[in-house]
């Protein structure tokens, strides 16, 4: 399964889901959708977004776990 | 949505609205008649059958006039049920909501009805083959050809149906995707 590590993420840049999906151009109900891991999937667009605005890559946020 | 769409939408709509005033109107005058026929004299109930004209068979049992009166109501309130599912239908892709649950739940009254109007077609084709009264009304024009085109239309009706349900899925996993 795919694990989103989103939460961590944030925690370490200090930003909150207010602040982050504003930047990001999302509700606050599909972050938290997305920081659950209960999204069926997730754009590139989203993503993009995201690393930019987290300064991260992909690899920090998804996590494959058997 | 360009105005093209939304003048014929809006344009069916109102359609569909004067469809059902219509039934409205003609569910209460069969009901008045029926009622009518039951509570008038045996003499003035055949002057006013001649009125009908059943094929002049003026011969017919009470219960046989009230049994199709019930048939022909039950006929009317399908298509008013249609009608009103049709509108409504009209009314969420008018918004522009098309793969929401509400019109397929409106779809699947119309399949139901649909099925109810052809049996109840039937039905009634039966009941005036008893008594040799053909033709007896326009709406339900008691005939072969119109039951296979109800048929038909029921098949188109479920076709559309299952598309709906399988563009309502594809919606919900669209909209799960952030």
């Amino acid at each position: 399964m795919i694990k989103i590590n989103l939460d961590r993420v944030m925690l370490e840049r200090k930003i909150s889901s207010k602040a982050l999906a504003e930047k990001i151009g999302i509700t606050q109900v599909n972050l938290s959708i997305l920081k659950t891991g209960k999204a069926r999937g997730i754009r590139f667009a989203t993503l993009e977004k995201i690393c930019q605005t987290l300064n991260c890559q992909p690899g920090d946020l998804l996590e494959y776990k058997e | 949505m360009n105005l093209f769409t939304k003048t014929v939408l809006k344009f069916l709509s109102v359609i569909s609205l004067i469809g059902q005033v219509l039934c409205a109107f003609a569910g209460l005058m069969l009901l008045f008649a029926s009622v009518a026929l039951l509570l008038v004299p045996n003499g003035v109930k055949k002057q006013l059958l001649q009125y009908v004209d059943l094929n002049s068979n003026t011969n017919l049992s009470i219960w046989f006039l009230v049994l199709s009166c019930l048939v022909a109501l039950a006929i009317i309130a399908c298509l008013f049920i249609i009608l009103y599912a049709l509108r409504k239908i009209i009314g969420n892709i008018y918004e522009q909501h098309f793969f929401v649950s509400r019109n397929l739940k409106y779809l699947k009254l119309i399949l139901i009805s649909i099925t109810s109007f052809t049996v109840l077609d039937f039905i009634s084709q039966l009941l005036f083959a008893q008594v040799h009264a053909y033709n007896v009304s326009n709406i339900f024009s008691d005939s072969w050809p119109s039951l296979i085109g109800n048929i038909l239309l029921l098949s188109i009706v479920y076709t559309l149906y299952v598309v709906l349900k399988y563009g309502i899925s594809l919606q919900d996993d669209s909209n799960n995707v952030i």
